[in-house]
């Protein structure tokens, strides 16, 4: 009998235990040497790459329309960097709200990157399929609280843009919106570096990328806000022509070790 | 001693059951197993936690509207109405609150499919300007202010930390229990009772007008059909909601497809349709049988014009399909 309540008393503990096991804040990885900070600014800018979009103010762009911008939102996701040898590491969980609004500025964010020399980095505009196909991950930033998912048709807003644009017809300012998401418009920008970078923990990296806003409208499809002011999951071949456009329209301006 | 380190060992036990959430016991069903997304596995807190969600008129930015007030468990979680007003806004709603059951086996939500999964589904309503209209961000804070829910999300989820998305797992998990599977034909399926000769008549008839799109068992195969409710779908307004499953997929082959209701339970979730314009089952049989509209998509199986059975042949399929009510689902 003793012995039976030493064996219980025993299960007891490790039931215990496991119980309690979930409550354990799991450890933060602490940094160490072997990784370096990398800084990305991802700067919107109006019409030349030193000038910073303003919100809300009109601006002509290269297909001859009046447009403004009163916010520009986007999911930054599986950011990549590429080894000189063509190997890659991909940042976990690597899934970023970055916007520009009257409300938020969020714009400059921080990874721990290996140490390695680097050639490249890649990441995407938007949500891979595994992950868009649920409103419930926890994966990242991901959210539905932060107005970049659909609830009637599951899946995120990839990249959110809305502003005004004149209108010759009626002489008014009128809105114009473009909700892009959907797995088909999941892309995925690459920037090669100007010259391999030597990460060794000492340095820190800083990267500088601007996003030209106005080629949203232009580089490479031609889309006139007077022709479809609302582009949210329809008409799909003007959802793609836009994709495209945002996808493309990233440049990196400068790199630094410091 | 030992009486003590027994005593000791049980209280320890005792203890670690009290804290230790365990997955839910669903009961056996000739529907077969549960199934449950990997990521969302249903367990016994998870579940009583979703129940009082979905019972919880904070959930509403008025703290007036909760999900019964447009699923009443008596009709099978349908409204008894066509197009509800009850939401915050009291703005009729665009469609016709559909019946709640049988949720773990259904591959897509909403009329037209546009919820993925129950997960995404339960943002929709909630945040709804005509339905719940609250914002997410309040309705965590709301909760997060409640003691009560700090217990329910720790024993459930093991932290009192509450999210949105923990609070979407937690209603989901509810409704994959919503589970109905007690009808008089699924009695008879059992071997446990027997159909009469009305009974046998109306169920040879379902089996050749109707498994087409309400597959046996569950009665709905889980896809979506134009029924020829309409000879157009031109109405383009409020996002195409109006055009069916074609506003989800951008396919013209799905203009005015929407998605196959169960059969079970239609004694209790009358009015019919996605837009609720058939008042009762035997308008939805009229419909069947005279007034099938034609248009493009109009689905193949059914037959231009209607199916024509005689007023026995639609006794016998009325009574037949009324054996799928499940009187214990709706606790009557």
């Amino acid at each position: 009998m003793k012995k039976l309540s030493i064996i219980f008393a025993i299960t007891a503990g490790i039931f215990l235990i496991q119980a309690c096991e979930k409550d354990k804040p799991t450890p933060t990885p602490t940094p160490t040497s072997s990784t370096t900070k990398m800084h990305i600014e991802l700067q919107p800018v109006g019409e030349s790459d030193h000038e910073d979009l303003v919100l809300n103010q009109m601006y002509l762009n290269a297909n001859g329309d009046s447009v403004s911008f009163s916010e520009v939102r986007y999911w930054l996701s599986n950011i990549e960097l590429v080894r000189e040898d063509g190997s890659v590491w991909a940042e976990p969980n690597s899934y970023r709200l970055i916007e520009r609004s009257a409300l938020n500025k969020r714009e400059e964010i921080m990874l721990e990157v290996p140490n390695g020399n680097y050639k490249a980095i890649r990441y995407s505009i938007g949500v891979d399929a595994d992950h868009n196909s649920s409103l419930d991950s926890v994966k990242g930033e991901l959210s539905p609280n932060v107005g970049m998912s659909w609830t009637w048709a599951t899946g995120y807003i990839f990249f959110k843009s809305e502003g005004h644009f004149y209108n010759p017809n009626t002489m008014q300012r009128e809105l114009w919106q473009y909700h892009i998401g959907m797995n088909a418009n999941y892309k995925q920008v690459d920037l090669a570096f100007p010259a391999p970078v030597n990460l060794t923990g000492e340095k820190e990296l800083h990267m500088h990328a601007v996003l030209h806003t106005l080629d949203l409208f232009s580089q490479p499809n031609v889309l006139h806000p007077i022709d479809n002011p609302v582009l949210k999951m329809m008409p799909a071949d003007k959802t793609a022509d836009a994709a495209e456009n945002y996808s493309s329209a990233f440049e990196l301006h400068h790199l630094m070790l410091e | 001693m030992r009486k003590l380190l027994f005593l000791l060992s049980l209280g320890m036990v005792l203890l670690a059951c009290d804290r230790a959430n365990r997955p839910y016991p669903f009961p056996p069903s000739p529907l077969g197993e549960v199934p449950e997304p990997e990521h969302n596995p249903t367990t016994v807190y998870g579940v009583e936690l979703g129940r009082k969600l979905f019972f919880d008129p904070r959930l509403s930015s008025t703290t007036r509207v909760n999900c019964v007030s447009c699923h009443f468990p008596v009709r099978a979680f349908s409204d008894g109405r066509k197009l509800t007003s009850m939401g915050v806004s009291g703005n009729r709603l665009l469609r016709h609150s559909p019946a709640l059951f049988n949720l773990a086996w259904t591959e897509g939500t909403f009329w037209d499919g546009g919820a993925k999964n129950l997960e995404s589904q339960v943002f929709g309503p909630i945040t709804h300007p005509d339905e719940m209209g609250m914002d997410l961000t309040k309705l965590t804070e709301r909760l997060q202010a409640d003691e009560e829910y700090r217990k329910l999300f720790k024993k459930a989820w093991g932290t009192d930390s509450i999210t949105t998305v923990l609070i979407a797992r937690s209603l989901a998990q509810y409704e994959r229990t919503l589970i109905s599977d007690k009808s008089f034909y699924d009695r008879v399926k059992a071997g446990k009772a027997e159909g009469n000769a009305q009974w046998q008549a109306g169920y040879s008839l379902y089996q050749s007008h109707c498994s087409n799109c309400h597959t046996e068992g569950l009665f709905t195969d889980n896809c979506y059909h134009n029924n020829g409710l309409d000879t157009a779908f031109l109405d383009r307004r409020f996002e195409l909601i109006y055009m069916g499953r074609y506003r989800i997929t951008g396919d013209s082959t799905d203009i005015g497809k929407f998605k196959t209701p169960a059969l079970r339970n239609l004694g209790f979730t009358a009015p019919f349709m996605h837009d609720g314009r058939l008042r009762d089952l035997d308008a939805v049989l009229q419909h069947y049988n005279e007034g099938i509209q034609p248009s493009a998509t109009l689905d193949s199986t059914l037959p231009q014009g209607g199916l024509h059975l005689s007023k026995e042949e639609l006794a016998q399929l009325k009574y037949f399909l009324l054996s799928l009510n499940d009187s214990t689902f709706v606790g009557r």
